[in-house]
């Protein structure tokens, strides 16, 4: 016998079979049984591989929640870095807009201090 | 680079005080840009390349964060399924306990569609950066303020040539040009090295739920299919569809009413090789479902693979080959018109 532990990704698969097995041959076993307590019996696995198929799912998605939630808030960042960096080309053109009528008004400016 | 173009602009006007008029604008220019590219030792990046990238990278994310939406919402089909399969097959309902992992499951899946649509926000703010015409912008300003140079030098001496002369005005064009798309391009690169650390942490986490994702899919799928076949086996579904389905076109009729009149009751699987005929193609299109469902999961971490590599052909001047991601989006988009097409047919079943 093997002493190696099972990993924990085969430890989910694991419990996916099982569940998958009850569900896809529920109906033959249920018509096996020959007892009710038999069938009261492979009702409860049933369900309990369910449950279990379901708490396996709802930890193994959990496990990495923060890092999804820390990936969701940086891309948020990112995206405004981006939209501030396409606002950054615009300014500059602003910036050069906003000169341009600098260099016009000192111009007048000359113009009129030339003629006083 | 924003403050350090800011203050050498403002130069300019001194320089043209020091200089009486004797500006030379282009120089200015061509020495920013051409002294920054060696330093840097850049590659003008191509805002075309650019833009592919952001339209890949958003139509990705799309259909990504659609594939998990679909599994989602089939958790609220699936609880359901099994309110609906207690009386009829002796099922346990679901446990308190089990509704809350459902429930724990439904919220984390809920926290990745976020991811992939805040991606696509991404994509879409990268697309603007790309689509900026930043060099004719730019171009449009210095002109104009080349313009402002000139008449500002004739109120000082209104008899001399203008400072910037027609020759010069060509070189302060292409040297504002040379300035935008060069600072457009690193605009461009920083923003792709961003975005793509972030699409390889979104595929890290995929890479390590795919199968977590299938099988709440298989679940999911299988439920829907003991669920038709509950309802088929009691007589409360008919097959009336998927025979239609075959009899189309082949000049053959199928008419349910007829068939009843005549004492033949489609509906009801009396017949145990009938039972089993519309069994083999129900379990036939689950299976095929199923198959699509990974197909798509497969389909979208290979396609967000090959975004993170077209970003780094981009970062690097190289010529972008988006085949593979084009290839995907189209299987892609066959795939979820399989799907949507089976959930018609289930929808009219």
């Amino acid at each position: 016998m093997s002493n190696t532990k099972p990993t924990p990704s085969e430890l989910l698969k694991g419990v996916e079979d099982l569940h998958f097995f009850f569900e896809r041959n529920f109906d033959a076993i249920i018509a096996a049984c020959q007892t009710p307590q038999q069938t009261k019996k492979a009702i409860e696995l049933h369900a309990c591989a369910r449950k279990a198929f379901w708490k396996a799912q709802s930890s193994a998605l959990q496990d990495n929640n923060l890092i999804v939630a820390e990936i969701h808030r940086d891309l948020k960042a990112t995206t405004k870095k981006v939209q501030a960096a396409r606002q950054q080309l615009t300014d500059i053109e602003e910036f050069l807009r906003l000169a341009t009528e600098a260099v016009r008004i000192a111009g007048a400016v000359t113009t009129f201090g030339a003629a006083a | 680079m924003y403050t350090i173009c800011k203050h050498q602009i403002l130069n300019i006007g001194r320089e043209c005080d020091d200089m009486k008029g004797r500006l030379v604008v282009p120089w200015f220019v061509a020495l920013i840009v051409f002294s920054m590219c060696a330093v840097s030792g850049c590659t003008m990046l191509d805002p075309g390349s650019a833009l592919r990238v952001a339209e890949s990278g958003a139509s990705v994310s799309n259909a990504t964060a659609s594939s998990i939406r679909a599994i989602r919402s089939g958790l609220d089909n699936y609880v359901e399924a099994l309110y609906l399969l207690n009386p009829l097959t002796k099922r346990k309902l679901p446990s308190d306990a089990e509704l809350t992992s459902i429930k724990s499951v439904a919220s984390s899946l809920t926290a990745r569609i976020r991811v992939f649509h805040e991606l696509g926000n991404t994509y879409a703010a990268f697309s603007g950066l790309s689509t900026h015409d930043a060099e004719k912008g730019v171009r449009s300003a210095v002109n104009d303020l080349t313009t402002a140079v000139n008449d500002y030098a004739k109120t000082i001496a209104p008899n001399s040539d203008p400072p910037v002369s027609g020759l010069v005005g060509t070189l302060a064009e292409r040297g504002s040009g040379l300035f935008a798309r060069w600072y457009q391009s690193r605009l461009i690169r920083n923003s792709s090295e961003e975005i793509k650390t972030r699409v390889q942490a979104v595929l890290d986490v995929l890479d390590k739920e795919t199968d977590r994702y299938q099988a709440i899919v298989t679940a999911q799928i299988s439920m829907r299919q003991n669920t038709a076949k509950a309802l088929w086996e009691r007589g409360l579904a008919c097959p009336h569809p998927i025979i239609r389905q075959h009899v189309a076109d082949s000049g053959l009729e199928y008419d349910p009413e007829r068939l009843l009149a005549a004492g033949i009751y489609v509906c009801s699987p009396s017949n145990e090789d009938w039972k089993k005929a519309i069994s083999n193609v129900l379990d036939r299109r689950i299976d095929r479902r199923a198959e699509i469902q990974r197909e798509i999961l497969a389909s979208n971490t290979t396609a967000l693979r090959t975004l993170v590599n077209a970003h780094e052909q981009l970062e690097k001047g190289e010529s972008i080959s988006l085949e593979n991601v084009r290839q995907q989006a189209a299987r892609l988009r066959e795939l979820l018109e399989e799907l949507a097409r089976l959930r018609a047919l289930d929808d009219k079943e």
